[in-house]
């Protein structure tokens, strides 16, 4: 038996707690580190072209600068929840881990309206005009959306909290 | 236990909305992907009514998804480089319906000419600038994402009417009042835009001021073409033709042409237009007369008489004739000598009469005079016996 914090728990099922956390925790570095940090080779990738850097500028104000790392920061948070599940600890990681994907959706949805400025003359070759295209998507309710189950996560992290107390 | 339900619908609460919000999210993307691919704009029309043209794209869009699109609404201004109005475009903001197929809606950008200053208007046709293109778009995929586009640049803009030029006047053709003539017409279209209008000429006399002359020119001049046409215009005479007919003259005249579309004087150019007159009874030449008698009382008196018609154009007819005065009487007359003088030929001929001769030894007047088609003129020469 291993001990985790307040937790006994069996040596296979720390081993399928650390799987499982590791599993977890990898895919969520994947999804929201690893494409948005490098978005844009995997476009080019996806694309089979190189993309150009007018184009490159755009697609890149698509994403706000803080937003990987605080994908990265998701990676370890998801490991641990999954690792001390069951724990005292459980209901502070949950809490933490649904604080940081609220900010990874605020960040994503840049705060609830994307704006993206786009020199169309630069994108689209032989236009005998210099033309600028700015575009406002605003998705503020689509975020309050992306932002119900977090608080959720918060909610049931006190919870736990309470029924540990 | 309460504890654990709340935890377990906590659960549950957060594995709904996510997918939820996931679904939202899916169904949202393919709504505005199935209306963006829907939307069809169609043959424009052009609709002028007085001095508005009016441009309307139909625009057709289908919305399959199950979310109303709201608030569509198109608006665009093109402004010169002084900020001038030049065009602007809209729409009545309107929305489609989830499920609507094909509805129709128009996007029109109207031109009202009679409001752009006619120097911008001119501007606009005859020098190459740069425009202004302010473009705004927006829709909404009710309630949860809203787009707002800006269009905003410069456009160079080529002048439909380049490189303006009027050739030198040709005469074609006159009567008693009037000189027919043409002048070629020169210009560049590097626009996209056609020229399809009337070209409407207005001659002035330089001195004057008065109106001496008018003409019109049909002008179509498709985009990236040159156009050549020949401008015709009737030319007013002064009343004294006969001055014409002896000496030269270059008509001195302010040529204003005005270009008309859609039945509004769009640009207008002036220039300077010099047509020459060349005499049609050049350098007369009056030889020395020679006296032989002809019988006791008369002497055949013969005047040598000849000219050069330095007119281009005109071929001189008429009759040329001479008489000699004494006192206030005439006493002798030849017969009127037939002229024919195509331009630029000689005339030569010899005045006969009989004259008394008691008349050849008294003071008179030879006189010479000339009847054509222009008028009659006559020439007094003194003779002293």
């Amino acid at each position: 038996m291993v001990r985790l914090i307040d937790l006994d728990v069996s040596g296979a099922s720390l081993a399928a707690r650390l799987a499982l956390g590791a599993i977890l925790g990898g895919l969520a570095f994947l999804v929201f580190y690893y494409v948005p940090a490098n978005l844009l080779g995997i476009a080019s990738n996806l694309a089979g072209v190189e993309i150009p850097p007018q184009a490159a500028g755009v697609i890149s104000s698509l994403i706000e600068p803080a937003l990987p790392f605080v994908g990265l920061a998701l990676a370890p948070a998801i490991f641990l929840c999954a690792l001390f599940r069951g724990t005292k600890a459980y209901g502070p990681l949950t809490i933490a881990l649904s604080l940081i994907f609220a900010a990874y959706v605020f960040l994503f949805f840049h705060g609830g309206a994307i704006s993206v400025a786009a020199p169309v003359d630069q994108l689209v070759g032989g236009l005998p005009m210099e033309l600028s295209l700015s575009i406002r998507v605003d998705m503020a309710m689509l975020m309050a959306l992306f932002l119900v189950p977090p608080a959720l996560g918060v909610a049931k992290g006190v919870l736990l909290m309470m029924k540990r107390d | 236990m309460r504890l654990s339900t709340g935890i377990k619908l906590f659960n549950a609460l957060i594995v709904l909305t996510v997918v939820a919000a996931s679904a939202v999210t899916f169904l949202v993307a393919m709504n505005a992907i199935a209306v963006v691919s829907s939307l069809r704009v169609g043959e424009p029309s052009f609709n002028s009514s007085g001095s508005v043209v009016e441009i309307s794209f139909p625009i057709s869009v289908s919305n399959s998804g199950p979310f109303d699109v709201s608030d569509i609404r198109v608006s665009a201004d093109l402004k010169d480089e002084d900020g001038g109005l030049i065009a602007s475009a809209s729409s009545q903001p309107f929305s489609v319906p989830a499920g609507a197929r094909g509805a129709q809606r128009s996007v029109s950008i109207r031109i009202d000419l009679s409001e752009i200053p006619q120097e911008r208007l001119s501007a606009l046709f005859s020098q190459a600038r740069n425009l202004t293109l302010s473009a705004s778009a927006g829709a909404a995929l009710v309630p949860f994402v809203s787009v707002s586009a800006h269009l905003s640049g410069s456009i160079p803009w080529e002048p439909p009417v380049k490189d303006f030029e009027l050739g030198e006047p040709v005469l074609l053709g006159y009567n008693s009042t009037h000189l027919v003539a043409s002048m070629p017409v020169r210009f560049e279209n590097p626009s996209g835009i056609s020229v399809e209008g009337s070209v409407n000429f207005l001659l002035v006399d330089a001195d004057t001021g008065s109106e001496i002359g008018s003409g019109h020119l049909e002008v179509e001049a498709p985009p990236r073409s040159e156009f050549a046409g020949e401008l015709q215009f009737s030319l007013r005479l002064p009343e004294n033709t006969t001055a014409l007919m002896l000496e030269g003259r270059t008509f001195r005249c302010n040529a204003t042409l005005g270009f008309k579309i859609f039945g509004i004087q769009v640009h207008s150019v002036s220039t300077p237009v010099e047509m020459v007159w060349d005499p049609p009874v050049a350098s007369p030449y009056l030889g020395s007369p020679s006296v032989t008698p002809y019988n006791s009382t008369h002497s055949v008196f013969i005047l040598p008489f000849a000219f050069t018609n330095a007119n281009k154009l005109i071929t001189l007819n008429g009759s040329v004739k001479a008489g000699l005065v004494v006192g206030s009487s005439l006493v002798a007359e030849c017969q009127p000598v037939p002229v024919h003088v195509p331009p630029g030929s000689g005339f030569v001929c010899d005045l006969e009469m009989l004259v008394p001769n008691w008349a050849l030894s008294v003071p008179g007047t030879l006189v010479l005079s000339m009847d054509t088609q222009l008028g009659s003129t006559s020439l007094e020469v003194p003779v002293n016996g």
